[in-house]
């Protein structure tokens, strides 16, 4: 019995250790073509690691594109989304949650509803409405049709609902107002809920590419992922070596926050399955 | 005028995302002062063209210190499309490439200035240009572009491969039959692995690609009033189906399987792979310094394109436009000027990529650079004499998507010539038939 | 309802009104006005430059000749079934047995969870950069692996018959780590109460999976399985980095078929008509998902 389990352990480990290393190939795999010079790729080299460290594609990269630029944009983008989202959602939480008011099951169910239109299907008219509001090339376009979330309203009542009443009534009889209840209340007890929706918020913004691609043209209000688009287009297949290091930027921040805070990412984007 | 919309705006959108938005504020770029002007310019460059076109503005922003010029590059395969995108937006950049296929689509949607009153009134020496690249430049009688430079479609050969073969360089007048003839004769497996590694030439992928040959067998794209198309037509189908036979009959044509496999066809002439290959001028740059697999330089020159019943080609002329009405257009036009006048065009012309537009500057060494390959870079002014541009109107992106669909079906599929030809040409005939748009 | 009845306030449906007011001015005018607006905008005839036409249902006839007697939706839209159906199965397979690897809770899981993560934070434009390098026919590292083993490995992206399999395993990949940790949890609701039971009626492990996993995870199976239909359904970025459509049109899917018809072709009447169409689809799946949860779907407890 103890032997089949150890034999069943060492198996686990194997597999797992196959299909991690299957995961982690393509990161080696873009940081080592990274650093090669840009001949390395044509001449079919005999050699899985470059000849030297090709520092300079990484300069190359943030030159040719302004990588500090789409940063900046992505992070403006990202930051307004997330704290716009957190907070028109839980504000409309706390609503559907705590507070009684005429038709509010049949709201809710409208804002549940939205939730099943897929993207795509609002991507055109939206686009008509960033042109006649001459939103087109600026961060409104990026943000402002963003700062509401159905699904976050949503998973924020689920949440809400579970912190119990009496903490409530004891802030009442303290005289609180819905406001400061919220403020006070729900919203401190509600930080790990918070804090998973706004990563998924947070990478969700940080990630989107398909309408920042209708909606921008400018080079300096690009976020990275058009950014690194437009290197890709730049280049093409010419210069793997910068496009490796750019890929790698855009890539890095990202990785760094998720390595500094795995458990609400893991959580957040957890959330996004058992509940929904 | 922008700005106040702008305001308005935010102080709509405030009252609903106060807090986000006032985030937003913040981040808007401070606008620039009153006597600069900043010109947006949007190119289609890659690496080496943009490097370029920046000295060549360099140049410019120090005579005129007043000008920031801000570049938007957009890659060739999506350019149109964020044009379309920016002028519907009202963002459209205030000058921007244009290759002159695409004018009449953006000339007829009213987006592109009219240039003839700034021609006219600067006196800008437009009637130094060669006289057979004007038609490209204009639409329905008026100009829209001025070009960055032009380029008429030669033969590139390589010349190893011919005295290998023991067939004679190709030369003004030579025919069809010579062509095939010498296709076959360089065609062959070089490393004797059973599979043919060496071609003549390369099937065509896009619309100016069977121009070529159609006009040279004396038909047409379409009738000069554009409402029918002619691809159905004996002539046409001829052509196409000459192609067809180089390439499954005679097989001096790669398959695409066997292109791909060696890089497609600039990428095999340029690897010694390929004895010859239809293009512009622009070639000349990706060929330039060419090997093959051993170190050996390619020694390659080009030459006029083969005839049937007449001689012909297709000439291309990449443009620079205006923004119609753009707050910068007077700005606008004096870097067009600079551009497209006799700096810019002696610039261009020293890059080797480009063709210039002035016959004073083409007969001149900045082009007829004897340093560099081709050796008769004279073919290309040579062959002027009976090059023309593709019959165009507004339709053509539309037109052109098709014809390289079809194109690719015949070449990638096998599809019957006949079929293919008169199905495409009746689809296109249902577009011109509707109008142009 | 709730247990504590407490009678309609007047102030307080103000309050809720002031609360709800910022996501429902968002919701309407950036979800709702949308919806409407793209049914609108799929009865115009309009490329954005020039005024528009009213076309009636023009556009949706089109789509019904075009899938009757024209090629290019019908391949648009098989591709993207062979799309979705060759990633799905594949994916949830895979994360499933991971996820039942991951529940081992051994020492060290940990990290490998990490790992499997990686893919679902990273921007998909870099990975389909990465992919397209690794895709390459002649340098890149897959090719050079299996060249190891056979002489003319395929040519991935640039190969009409396997363009659309290097999408399929990149897709796959990027997929994998988020699916077996939605897996995970659900395995990890499952109370050790059943297994208990089970084993004290001497089930062996595969009975084990079967009889008790299996029925239990299956709320979780019929999520992912509906979640990854629709995002099948919804696919653009990896096709758009990686082949643009090409081999055309072996990786021409439906929503970069929207894509292009509006703001390529800028067609906006067509391309809002075949968006509309996706939505009916996708709404008919999303109801299909219901109904089967209320038939097949065991919630325990």
């Amino acid at each position: 019995m103890k032997r089949r389990r150890i034999i069943g352990d060492i198996a686990t480990y194997a597999v797992l250790s196959a299909v991690g290393i299957s995961m982690l190939v393509p990161f080696g795999w873009m940081i080592v073509a990274s650093l090669r010079d840009k001949s390395e790729f044509f001449t079919q080299a005999r050699s899985l690691f470059p000849s030297g460290i090709h520092w300079d594609n990484y300069v190359q990269a943030w030159t040719t594109v302004p990588f500090g630029a789409f940063f900046k944009n992505s992070v403006i983008v990202a930051v307004c989304v997330t704290l716009g989202q957190l907070l028109t959602s839980s504000l409309a939480a706390y609503a559907f949650a705590r507070m009684r008011f005429r038709g509010r099951e049949a709201l809710f169910i409208a804002y549940l509803s939205t939730m099943m239109v897929p993207t795509q299907v609002t991507m055109i008219p939206l686009f008509i409405m960033m042109v006649k509001l001459r939103w087109v090339d600026s961060y409104y376009a990026l943000i402002v049709p963003f700062l509401a979330s159905a699904y976050g309203c949503f998973l924020l009542r689920q949440f809400f609902l579970t912190i119990p009443q009496e903490l409530e009534d004891a802030a009442r009889i303290d005289g609180c107002g819905h406001w400061s209840t919220y403020w006070r209340i729900i919203l401190p007890l509600s930080k790990p809920a918070l804090s998973a929706f706004g990563v998924i918020a947070f990478l969700g913004s940080w990630n989107s590419f398909i309408w920042p691609l209708i909606v921008i043209n400018r080079p300096t209000m690009k976020t990275i992922p058009i950014g690194l688009q437009s290197l890709q287009g730049f280049y093409g297949d010419a210069n793997w070596a910068v496009l490796m290091a750019g890929a790698v930027i855009a890539a890095l921040p990202m990785l760094v926050l998720f390595f500094l805070a795995q458990k609400q990412f893991i959580e957040g984007i957890t959330l996004t399955g058992l509940k929904a | 005028m922008r700005r106040s919309v702008t305001i308005a705006r935010l102080v709509a959108a405030a009252t609903a995302f106060s807090c986000a938005v006032l985030l937003v504020g913040c981040g808007k770029p401070a606008k620039t002062q009153a006597h600069k002007v900043t010109l947006t310019l949007a190119c289609w460059e890659g690496p080496e063209g943009l490097s370029s076109l920046m000295k060549l503005l360099d140049r410019y922003k120090k005579m005129h210190p007043n000008v920031h010029i801000e570049i938007q590059q957009v890659p060739g395969s999506q350019y149109y499309q964020r044009l379309k995108i920016q002028f519907a937006a009202g963002v459209a950049p205030d000058i921007m490439q244009m290759a002159y296929d695409q004018l009449p689509s953006f000339a007829e949607r009213n987006t592109l200035e009219p240039l003839d009153r700034l021609i006219k009134r600067d006196r800008f020496p437009i009637n130094e240009m060669f006289p057979q690249l004007l038609p490209a430049l204009k639409y329905k009688g008026k100009f829209y572009g001025l070009p960055r430079g032009w380029t008429t479609f030669v033969l590139y050969y390589n010349k190893d491969m011919f005295r290998e073969a023991g067939v004679p360089f190709p030369r003004e007048g030579w025919t069809w039959d010579d062509f095939l003839y010498a296709c076959k004769k360089v065609t062959k497996d070089v490393n004797g692995d059973g599979r043919i590694d060496q071609f003549g030439c390369d099937a065509p992928t896009q619309a100016d690609g069977i121009a070529f040959w159609i006009w040279q067998n004396g038909g047409r794209m379409f009738t000069p009033d554009m409402k029918k198309c002619l691809l159905d037509s004996p002539e046409a189908i001829e052509a196409v189906q000459f192609l067809a036979d180089c390439q499954y009959k005679y097989n001096v044509f790669p398959t695409p399987e066997q292109a791909q496999d060696l890089g497609g066809g600039s990428e095999m002439f340029r690897n010694g792979r390929q004895a010859m290959f239809i293009q512009g001028r622009w070639a000349c740059l990706v060929f330039r310094g060419a090997t093959y697999p051993d170190g050996r330089k390619i020694d390659w020159d080009v030459a006029p394109p083969p005839m049937k019943k007449q001689k012909a080609t297709v000439l291309f002329a990449n443009c620079y436009v205006l923004r119609r009405n753009g707050p910068n257009l007077e700005e606008a036009w004096k870097l067009m000027k600079w551009l497209t006048g006799y700096e810019g065009q002696k610039h261009q012309a020293r890059t080797g990529r480009d063709m210039p537009s002035f016959v004073r500057v083409a007969n001149s060494p900045d082009f007829l650079d004897p340093a560099n390959p081709p050796e008769h870079d004279r073919v290309f002014l040579d062959v002027a004499k009976y090059a023309r541009p593709l019959e165009v109107d507004a339709n053509t992106g539309t037109v052109n998507e098709l014809i390289t669909n079809e194109i690719m079906q015949i070449f990638t599929a096998h599809k019957d010539v006949r079929r293919a030809m008169r199905s495409l040409a009746s689809t296109i005939n249902r577009i011109q038939q509707r109008g142009a748009k | 309802m709730t247990s504590r009845r407490k009678p309609l306030v007047r102030g307080e449906s103000l309050a809720a009104a002031g609360f709800l007011a910022p996501s429902f001015v968002g919701l309407l005018v950036f979800a709702i006005v949308p919806i409407i607006g793209a049914f609108v905008v799929s009865l115009l005839d309009w490329d954005i430059l020039t005024p528009p036409r009213y076309v009636g249902l023009a556009n949706y006839a089109e789509i019904w000749r075009e899938l009757t007697h024209g090629e290019t939706l019908r391949t648009v839209l098989l591709n993207t079934i062979y799309f979705t159906a060759g990633t799905v199965p594949l994916a949830m397979a895979i994360s499933l047995a991971i996820a039942l690897l991951l529940n081992r809770r051994l020492w060290g899981v940990g990290a490998f969870r990490v790992i499997y993560f990686l893919p679902t934070v990273t921007s998909i434009v870099a990975l389909s950069i990465v992919w397209r390098l690794m895709y390459n026919p002649d340098y890149g590292i897959i090719n050079r692996f299996l060249r190891l083993f056979i002489s003319h490995p395929p040519g991935w992206l640039a190969d009409p018959n396997w363009a659309m399999p290097a999408i399929i395993i990149m897709s796959v990949w990027t997929g994998l780590g988020y699916n077996a940790i939605l897996y995970l949890a659900g395995l990890q609701g499952i109370s050790s109460t059943y297994y208990e039971a089970a084993k004290i009626d001497g089930a062996n492990a595969w009975q084990l999976f079967r009889h008790v996993t299996w029925p239990l995870l299956s709320p979780t199976t019929l999520f992912i399985f509906t979640m990854s239909v629709i995002s099948g359904f919804q696919v653009f970025t990896q096709i758009y980095m990686m082949t643009a459509g090409k081999p055309t049109p072996q990786t021409m899917v439906y929503v970069y078929h929207v894509y292009s018809e509006a703001f390529t072709s800028f067609r906006m009447g067509y391309a809002s008509a075949l968006a509309f169409v996706l939505f009916l689809l996708i709404l008919v799946v999303t109801l299909g998902q219901l109904s089967i949860t209320k038939r097949w779907v065991y919630y325990g407890g």
